[in-house]
């Protein structure tokens, strides 16, 4: 899909374009959000907050540049400083029935056991199969650094999940698949 | 790209991660408009998860404010400290049919005016539940009758623990002229309440709706261009569930634009007082159960309805004759017919200005700081890098450390709540910037002060002594 004439119009501004950038990336970076903050409710105010910023400071992107990364890339900051935030907040409410996160808990174990950025890295990688150099432009770290963290946090999770119920039913797969 | 084992196994455990779909570009929409309140907007869910929180939160809560309103600590935690006499107790309560507010107490000072106040219903029901929320309508200060002093407003909703029956807001509203002795009125647009249902499934043949007039988009297309193409389409045979409560609610038709399918209601334009609204949640696919979910997408139409239209990639003309629309039902229904309006008037308490010139790491400028019973505020400048493409953001790191010492010799610690970049600085590589603070009791309340008790205010390690 051609995104250039899009991404022109976003960089010109106007509600419409804002409207077509929400549609097209709007659902991807929620769940690229939910993955990092490992909450639902809170990835909603960070797509929020990442298309209000976006909007806002479309005059600081560049068309012809990717429109795609910028967006990851103000996403990924935005997670980060509501994690801070998060770290300073008087209570934060456990998942409920009413309210659940959408991550099963040995899943959130196991995800918890990894930076923010790692938990990016791996959603970036192993979901959105990105390539290193497209997530250097993401995060602003050359290509072989991110393969090298990319590979600790894989290793780490990979751990975390032996012996999970998710990794039974892994084995279990494989055994019925071959 | 190759997936190692360990990939499978991460990937595997990922996919099972639901993310269910959202109206991001109502919320977003909604937000802008209501920014300058500054007051986050949260989904009915989170805000029912705040109200759990507080029920945590002041389950163990002494009545440390004897005086004032619960609601301080319902708010602000259980140590919140309010010093004697800042806060002025109003009580004033008014029942607008059958919905009772009352203005709890009030914190005037020079520059600001914070108030608390309280919403229950008369006959003691619960405010919020799982599937029903209650809206207040918005508030607005009034100083001598009029609304041209109050420049910008901030606050924070919460409920009362032990009672469910109650609500607490609190509102800070930042005033152009000292409010102290001058009439003032606080004003709450008329409430409604929001009712959601779950999911419904709507059996329908979407092979055949599109079969009776295809209908192709292209993105630039608006909502009445949509609409207009969609209603060559025979609906007809599609009835949604529930369709006698919700008689304004109608299936509008399915469409592709590109290889995008687009699934749309029709309904009438968004008022969160006084309407009704829908949503396609998701396409469940009868052959295997899966649930397809989509991204959000609302256009307005020339006929001041509303085209909500729900956007599925990956799915085909070919699997039309197997999805099955899933769609949630929200009604707005008011709970009264006219707003609330409280008036009142009391002395403000001090504040302090200062002209700063302190320059701090990373070339940030400090020019003002600002003293009030509810915080502190710095402004200044800082420096923007003109030949970066990245967002203008304020990096938290940059944010200074700002201690109060007290004539008692104790400090106060305070954190930044709030933090806004201007865009219209007369140098062009620099960008004006404002930093809010509030002052902190331990690590989980909220205090405020007089500001006659501040000896020196420590901006990282400058100090800066407050003459008497």
């Amino acid at each position: 899909m051609d995104t250039r004439p899009l991404d022109e119009r976003f960089a010109e501004g106007g509600e419409t374009a804002l409207a077509d950038v929400i549609a097209l990336y709007g659902q991807p970076l929620l769940r690229y959000c939910h993955h990092i903050l490992c909450d639902y409710h809170e990835a909603q105010d960070a797509v929020q907050t990442t298309f209000i910023k976006a909007y806002d400071n479309h005059h600081r992107f560049r068309p012809g540049t990717s429109l795609s990364a910028w967006l990851y890339r103000l996403a990924y900051t935005t997670c980060v400083d509501l994690l801070r935030h998060r770290k300073r907040q008087l209570v934060t409410p456990p998942p409920t029935a009413a309210d659940p996160d959408y991550i099963g808990e040995e899943l959130r174990s196991a995800l918890e056991t990894l930076s923010p950025e790692q938990r990016a890295l791996v959603y970036s990688r192993v979901i959105e199969q990105r390539s290193f150099d497209a997530l250097a432009v993401i995060y602003g770290k050359p290509a072989a650094t991110l393969r090298k963290r990319y590979e600790r946090a894989r290793k780490k999770l990979a751990q975390a999940l032996q012996g999970t119920s998710i990794e039974r039913r892994n084995k279990e797969y494989e055994t019925h698949t071959g | 790209m190759k997936l190692t084992p360990d990939d499978l196994l991460i990937r595997q455990a990922l996919e099972q991660i639901e993310t269910p779909m959202y109206d991001i570009a109502g919320a977003v929409r909604e937000q802008r408009a209501r920014r300058s309140r500054r007051i986050p907007l949260r989904s009915p869910q989170r805000i029912l998860a705040a109200v759990i929180a507080a029920v945590l939160l002041t389950a163990t809560a002494a009545a440390a404010v004897v005086q004032l309103s619960g609601g301080w600590n319902a708010l602000f935690g259980r140590n919140v400290m309010i010093p004697d006499g800042l806060a002025t107790p109003v009580r004033q309560t008014q029942d607008i049919d059958g919905c009772i507010i009352t203005l709890e107490d009030a914190i005037i000072s020079e520059n600001d005016v914070a108030v608390l106040y309280s919403f229950r219903y008369a006959d003691g029901s619960v405010v919020n539940h799982d599937s029903r929320l209650t809206l207040l309508g918005n508030s607005n200060l009034l100083m001598d009758g009029s609304d041209e002093y109050c420049m910008s407003s901030s606050g924070i909703g919460s409920m009362d623990s032990q009672d469910p029956s109650v609500e607490y807001y609190y509102e800070a509203f930042s005033l152009s002229e000292d409010p102290g002795d001058r009439q003032l009125t606080l004003t709450i647009d008329p409430a409604s309440c929001m009712e959601q249902t779950d999911a419904l499934s709507a059996p329908m043949d979407l092979a055949a709706i599109y079969r009776s007039h295809p209908v192709s988009y292209t993105e630039d297309d608006g909502g009445t261009q949509r609409l207009t193409a969609l209603q060559q389409q025979d609906c007809t045979s599609a009835v949604l569930p529930q369709s006698d409560q919700w008689p304004e609610i109608k299936f509008a038709g399915v469409a592709f634009q590109g290889d995008i399918l687009c699934a749309s209601l029709r309904m009438p334009a968004y008022d969160s007082y006084d309407s009704t609204a829908a949503q396609i949640e998701a396409l469940r696919d009868i052959r295997t159960g899966h649930l397809y979910y989509g991204s959000l997408h609302s256009y307005g139409t020339d006929d001041d309805t509303e085209l909500c239209e729900t956007q599925f990639e990956g799915l085909t003309e070919a699997d039309l004759p197997y999805l099955e629309p899933q769609i949630s039902y929200r009604r707005y229904t008011p709970l009264t017919n006219t707003g609330w309006s409280f008036s009142f008037c009391a002395p403000s308490a001090n504040t302090l200005t200062r002209e700063l010139n302190l320059t701090m790491a990373e070339g940030l400028q400090l020019d003002q700081l600002t003293i009030t019973p509810l915080g502190v505020e710095l402004s200044g400048t800082m420096p923007i890098d003109l030949t970066s493409d990245e967002p203008l953001q304020f990096d938290d790191r940059q944010t200074p450390v700002v201690t109060l010492v007290l004539q008692d010799g104790t400090t106060v610690r305070t954190v930044s709540h709030s933090k806004s970049l201007g865009t219209d600085s007369a140098d062009p590589s620099t960008v004006e910037f404002g930093i809010e603070y509030q002052y902190q009791n331990g690590s989980e309340s909220r205090r405020f002060l007089q500001t006659e008790t501040i000896s020196a205010i420590r901006i990282n390690d400058i100090t800066i002594p407050i003459e008497e």
